[in-house]
């Protein structure tokens, strides 16, 4: 008799119509169109999917949907190649190339199949029991080797060039599931007026009415469920979509695949999409999936599930064999039996019951079905193909073999929970269903059919109306409305043995969970090492991590713990579910947010002058600010001491437009600023700056900045450009929290303005050149004066403040005459020859004159540590005093800022230094670190800034900088942090 | 996704919010000098598994601070008020 | 003398494109030439302000924090329960509304370049807002005459439906260019045109007043 699966001429959902030829392994393989890659693979011959993951055993097709362990198999080409996807969910189309994994030198003949032989090594566990000798750190030896034959498919290090897209999306009702329940639930939803999205994993609508003959009652009903769906506008399907997820606030994230569009990245269309959609109910109908029966070897090629079995016969019209064994103990494997019979395989039933209802018996009998009641499989045989079995009564007594090429196996059901979950809500076991459903609901989350133990038809239809009425008026709709009637005739057995019988014990391995390889024994040999605790299990043996997360597995190696407990099942309970539900591409969670797109890019106003002109850019923080110009340089060690020199030798000009900008305005906005820096600003003039610091409670420094008072109700404050969003969180606090009596208002202009620093002994100047109307000199706007005029009806704020230490105006103008601005500055300003300067050049002008910055300011340090503490006033209260006398932050021994000059010539003294006294070793914390370090053109040596234990107390002392991770080390000195101008007299000018 | 009742804006998603800490602790007065009041304040807090009244701020909407009650076992979402409207205890 | 720019000046002459299918469902671009104010007040000075407020635009200023209201060629948003924006295509509105909120007690701040105006019209408009904002942009949720405060692509942002399928989208100066660029790569997929306008084109017709509704 010939063996193995056939096509059958007529029936199933394919279309004979559309032939499909895709590439197999280089070769054609064909199919139709309504075809898996695994029906097609199946009606071809191909027995062997794939080779086990540790003992390389041969495997074949056991499930014929998501839940498949075995036929994982690598998709694509360069870029797109894809491994590990179930072949059962693969949609046969033209263009799709596919191979099998984890053989060498191929599948059917792998050299990896003599892991079996090394069975005894690789139990449980095996990586902190065996390979651990013969000396410590043997392991390493062996490592690398164990790490390349880990795994299944291999992914590739070339770049996808596929699209993935994002989006959000908002419904009313979120219906997951379109089986009988899900159907019934998104029509009964939108009859009671609500909005209704309703997802479905599978191209087809139907679910588990997939499974049934096409010439049926079943389909015929199934059909008019669809149709009603279609014919409802406020139903929106959406076909090819998982819930991977389910979170807070209802809040579901839906995977859509669109490969089957063949999708053009070029044109902009995307490979898939994730949905971000919120619910305000959502009813769950996902169904169960088929438990298999335990015994030896059932991991043969040719075991499959019943399900299975009965769906690639219906479905794709694949007999998946021609002389089949259902061993099963429900209902559901007689159905299996029942259409296999009835397509012309030769079945035999193994049957653990005693006896099942007469019209299942009767039927059975009439289509010719040998039928053994009582009695279970002990073991498969055959080897690369299952080729018997060896049946056994349960009672006792001897076994006897009966032939097959097909061995389908159910052992009852398990409901898909996983969503239901994944908030935390653990699953109950119900031992009058021996299945766990889901727990308790939360408000807004309903379920129904297979999922809540409604299996037959009928009751997922009821339970799913019900459900989607409760859902709806649960989202604020309770219209009257009407559904499709409950379908008559369609009901289909469901018992099943609620006791399974324990597998039985003898030759051969029985597989667990058949994806990662784990046996019965291993299980046993994880209780007995004390690894009882269900999630002590999962992770000892890997039991249910693989791709397909245990689906077939998790409930048959719970029972099996239970056992060997002696306790409940319930008892034993299950692991935790996580997101994401079946596997998601990382691409499609990352989905546009890549390369120039990854995280948004703050730009100054000026940026297209300073790009036209010949500035290297640099990120700071979300900003692009220039580095340096070409016109001082070709690299940034040579340019920025060039344009250090032009600043403090003649006049630069520097883009600040990426400072903090905060508007300040109401009658109490004196007492507010009062209150928020440590010196005092109630008495601040009208037309004057003064510089402040700002303290957190807990007296670290938040930030510091220039605060301008324009009139008497209207300030301008500025703060530093890594802080700015948190110094306005932190106003926006206090005058709503702590002190809403305060009329006060707070607006961020950092977007509104264009600032630009015009430095240098020439910047008096530069601003006579470029603003004649103006009285610049120094008595008419002294040092930290300010000035609001009108520049051709355009605002403009002058600012005498200086970052760098010499004289210096920032100039405030709308963001939008900011380049405007710009060139007149520098066209006016060219015969003294002004120019622009960068970041850097910004960065070390500072350093020379002590000004603290980011570097310091990193909110673990005191205004003393900083040596600010003068600063603090004494008749106020402040922000942060309270906290700030508590005695370890007044303790002597604190890091504080000191001044560094570097006494190797020519040496690199790199910011992180860690500092040490002369004679310390160098080793542990040292007693500081180097902060902020530039080479000082004025003293033509390398600087510093830093923190040091004790502070100004050593200075004079000679002491330590040390890098290890580069094994350097450079001697300085600790001199005053103010290097140039200590008397501050180029201020004054 | 925890999605938090604006009382101005509607509810959103919490991405848009930025997270201000317990909000069941009245803050010191500002001319307060005692140390233990503002150390009890600003380190010591409660960290109750379930119900939490906490502060965030609509910072990528109407920039307004927010009392939010919210369960930390289960992120359950309660009510929210304007923390202007009567802040503290 | 001093010339007027636009942060997105170069970022909108590389023109349209088609759509995954063929054909442009959309129209975005930049809105030219809008004022903006924001208005803070305290409780003492609020009725106050609003008075002046209603005076100087012609219209009531919403007590929605939903709905925008309008007149000619202002367009006020209540952003906070103290403050308001107010649009405008009119140059001297800022000016005015200075002198009276001012004279009114309240806090007048000038937005003007802080914020660039985008306009996202045609088919496939709320398509392309759902790849950009995490709002419910359904009729009955978001309607014309709607507007919401919030972010797109981790910068905060003020939507405002302006039609059927008419949307504008005012976003930071400083984020405009990525926001414009991460807007073109989102709408790729739907096809586009380019298009500027001007502020006074884009108003809603002569005296249609939207009524304040919560």
């Amino acid at each position: 008799m010939s063996r193995g699966p056939q096509r059958l001429a007529h029936g199933g959902r394919i279309d004979r119509d559309r032939p499909i030829r895709c590439d197999f392994e280089g070769r054609p393989l064909e199919g139709f169109a309504g075809d898996t890659l695994a029906s097609a693979m199946l009606a071809s011959g191909i027995a062997i999917v794939g080779r086990s993951f540790k003992y390389h055993r041969p495997r074949g097709l056991f499930a014929a949907g998501v839940e498949e362990p075995n036929a994982l198999v690598t998709v694509g080409e360069g870029g797109r190649t894809t491994p590990n996807l179930p072949a059962t969910t693969l949609e046969l189309r033209a263009g799709l190339r596919a191979r099998r994994q984890n053989g060498w030198p191929s599948v059917t003949i792998d050299l990896g199949a003599m892991n079996g032989w090394l069975a005894p090594l690789l139990s449980a566990g095996f990586y902190y029991k065996t390979f651990m000798g013969p000396r410590r750190g043997s392991w390493m030896t062996y490592e690398p080797f164990i790490r390349r034959a880990a795994g299944l498919g291999r992914a590739v290090h070339e770049r996808d060039p596929d699209r993935y897209h994002a989006r959000h999306a908002f419904t009313d009702v979120l219906v997951i599931g379109a089986g009988p329940a899900g159907l019934a639930a998104a029509l009964a939803a939108a009859a009671a007026g609500a909005e209704v999205l309703l997802v479905e994993q599978d191209p087809a609508l139907g679910g588990a009415l997939l499974a049934a003959p096409v010439t049926g009652p079943l389909e015929h009903w199934r059909a008019q469920l669809e149709a009603a769906v279609r014919a409802t506008p406020t139903i929106e399907v959406l076909t090819r979509t998982t819930a991977i997820g389910v979170y807070d606030g209802r809040t579901v994230a839906l995977l859509e695949r669109h490969d089957h569009a063949a999708p053009d990245p070029e044109r902009g269309a995307a490979r898939e999409t994730v949905v971000t959609l919120r619910a305000r109910a959502i009813v769950h109908a996902t169904g169960a999936f088929e438990r298999p029966l335990l015994f030896a070897d059932n991991d043969r090629p040719g075991v499959m599930l019943a399900s299975a079995a009965r769906t690639y016969l219906n479905r794709y019209a694949v007999a998946p064999g021609r002389r089949a064994l259902v061993a099963t103990c429900t209902d559901a494997g007689w159905l299996t039996a029942l259409d296999l019979a009835a397509a012309g395989t030769a079945v035999t039933i193994v049957e653990q019951r005693d006896e099942v209802a007469p019209p299942l018996a009767d039927a059975a009998r009439g289509a010719g079905i040998e039928m053994h009641t009582g009695a279970t499989v002990a073991r498969a045989l055959g080897a690369r193909a299952v080729a018997g079995a060896l049946v056994e009564p349960l009672a006792g007594g001897r076994g006897r073999r009966i032939d097959c090429d097909l061995l389908c196996v159910s052992g009852g059901w398990s409901p898909a929970l996983h969503l239901t979950s994944h908030t935390g809500r653990k699953p109950r076991y119900h031992p009058e269903l021996d299945a766990f459903l889901p727990g308790d609901w939360a408000a807004g989350d309903f379920g129904a059919g297979a999922l809540v133990g409604a299996y037959s038809p009928p009751a997922a239809y009821a339970s799913g109306l019900a459900a989607g009425r409760a859902a709806a008026a649960f989202s604020g709709h309770a219209r009257a409305g009407r559904t499709p009637p409950a379908p008559a005739d369609v009901d289909e057995p469901t018992t099943f043995a609620t006791a399974l019988a324990p597998p039985r014990h003898g030759r051969g391995r029985t597989f667990v969970d058949l994806q990662n390889d784990v046996t019965l024994k291993d299980v046993a040999l994880a209780h007995a090492e004390g690894y009882g605790a269900v999630e002590h299990l999962k992770r000892y043996t890997t039991l249910g991590m693989g791709t397909d997360q245990g689906k077939t597995s998790n409930v048959n190696a719970i029972a099996m713990l239970a056992s060997l407990d002696r306790r409940g099942i319930g008892e034993t309970g299950t692991t935790t579910f996580r997101p994401p539900y079946t596997p998601v591409s990382v691409g499609a969670l990352a989905a546009r947010n890549l390369g120039r797109h990854f995280r948004p890019i703050r730009r100054s106003p000026l940026e297209r002058w300073h790009l036209a002109n010949g500035a290297t850019m640099i990120e700071a923080g979300p900003w692009l600010r220039p580095w340096f110009y070409a016109w001082a340089g070709a690299d940034v060690g040579s340019a920025y001491l060039e344009e250090m020199r032009l600043v403090r030798g003649g006049v630069g000009i520097c883009d600040v437009s990426s400072l903090g900008k905060i508007d300040v305005q109401g009658p109490d906005a004196a007492e507010f600023l009062n209150r928020v820096y440590v010196n005092g600003f109630a008495k601040l003039a009208v037309g004057r700056a003064r510089y402040g610091v700002m303290l957190n409670d807990d007296a670290s420094v938040l930030d510091d900045g220039t605060t301008a008072r324009f009139s008497e109700r209207r300030y301008f404050m500025t703060t530093t450009t890594a802080q700015a969003g948190e110094v306005m969180s932190w106003l926006e606090f206090l005058l709503q929290t702590a002190w809403p009596e305060l009329r006060v208002h707070v607006v961020s202009v950092t977007d509104a303005w264009a600032g630009m620093s015009v430095a240098g002994p020439r910047a008096r100047e530069a601003l006579e050149r470029a603003l004649p109307g103006v009285d610049v000199s120094n008595e008419a706007l002294p040092h930290m004066g300010v000035r609001e005029v009108a520049l051709d009806g355009i605002p403009l704020r002058v600012l005498r403040l200086s970052f760098s230490g010499e004289l210096a105006y920032e100039l405030y103008v709308p963001a939008n005459h900011g380049i405007a601005l710009w060139e007149h500055l520098l066209d006016r300003g060219a015969p003294l020859g002004i120019k622009p300067y960068g970041l850097e050049a910004l960065a070390s002008l500072r350093i020379e004159k002590g000004h603290v910055a980011g570097l310091e300011l990193d909110h673990r340090n005191t205004l003393d540590d900083l040596g600010l503490g003068k600063l603090a006033a004494h008749d106020k209260s402040y922000v942060g005093r309270a906290l700030r006398a508590r005695p370890a932050l007044q303790a002597e021994d604190r890091w504080s800022l000191v001044g560094l000059e570097c006494l190797d010539a020519g040496a690199r003294l790199r910011g992180g230094s860690i500092l040490f006294a002369a004679g310390d070793a160098i080793a542990g914390h040292g007693r500081g670190y180097v902060t902020s370090v530039t080479f000082s053109t004025v003293l033509g040596r390398t600087i510093a800034l830093g923190l040091y234990q004790g502070g100004l107390r050593h200075r004079g002392e000679e002491i330590v900088c040390a890098f290890p991770l580069k094994d350097e080390t450079v001697r300085a000195r600790i001199v005053s942090p103010v290097f140039v101008d200590p008397e501050g007299t180029r201020l004054h000018v | 996704m925890l999605r938090i009742p604006c009382p101005h804006c509607g509810e959103r998603d919490y991405t848009e919010f930025r997270y201000g800490g317990d909000a069941s602790k009245p803050r010191p007065a500002h001319d307060e000098r005692d140390v233990r009041a503002w150390h009890d304040h600003v380190f010591v807090f409660a960290n109750p598994r379930g119900p939490h009244r906490e502060y965030w701020q609509h910072v990528q909407g109407c920039r307004q601070w927010l009392i939010l009650e919210r369960d930390t076992a289960t992120n359950t979402v309660g009510a929210a008020r304007l923390a202007r409207d009567g802040a503290g205890a | 003398m001093f010339e007027r720019t636009t942060s997105l000046a170069g970022c909108l002459d590389a023109g349209g494109r088609d759509g995954a299918e063929g054909g442009r469902r959309l129209r975005i671009g930049e809105v030219r030439g809008t004022s903006l104010v924001q208005v803070g007040t305290w409780t003492e000075v609020h009725a106050a302000c609003a008075a002046a407020l209603a005076r100087v635009c012609g219209c009531d200023p919403p007590a929605s924090p939903r709905v925008a209201t309008d007149r000619d060629a202002h367009r006020l948003y209540r952003i906070a329960p103290d403050q308001w924006w107010i649009a405008t295509h009119d140059e001297a509105l800022p000016a005015t509304l200075e002198r009276e909120i001012g004279a009114a007690g309240g806090a007048v701040t000038v937005l003007s370049d802080a914020r660039v105006r985008l306009a996202i019209d045609g088919v496939a408009a709320k398509a392309l807002l759902s790849r950009l904002v995490p709002l419910d942009l359904r009729d009955a949720a978001f309607p014309v005459g709607a507007f919401a405060q919030t972010g797109v692509h981790h910068a905060p942002a003020l939507l405002d439906r302006i039609g059927a399928a008419r949307y504008d989208l005012y976003v930071l100066t400083t984020y405009a260019v990525s926001t414009w660029e991460w807007t073109l790569d989102q709408a790729l997929p739907f096809g586009y045109d380019v298009v500027v306008t001007a502020a006074a084109d884009r108003s809603r017709p002569m005296n249609s007043t939207t009524r304040d509704s919560r």
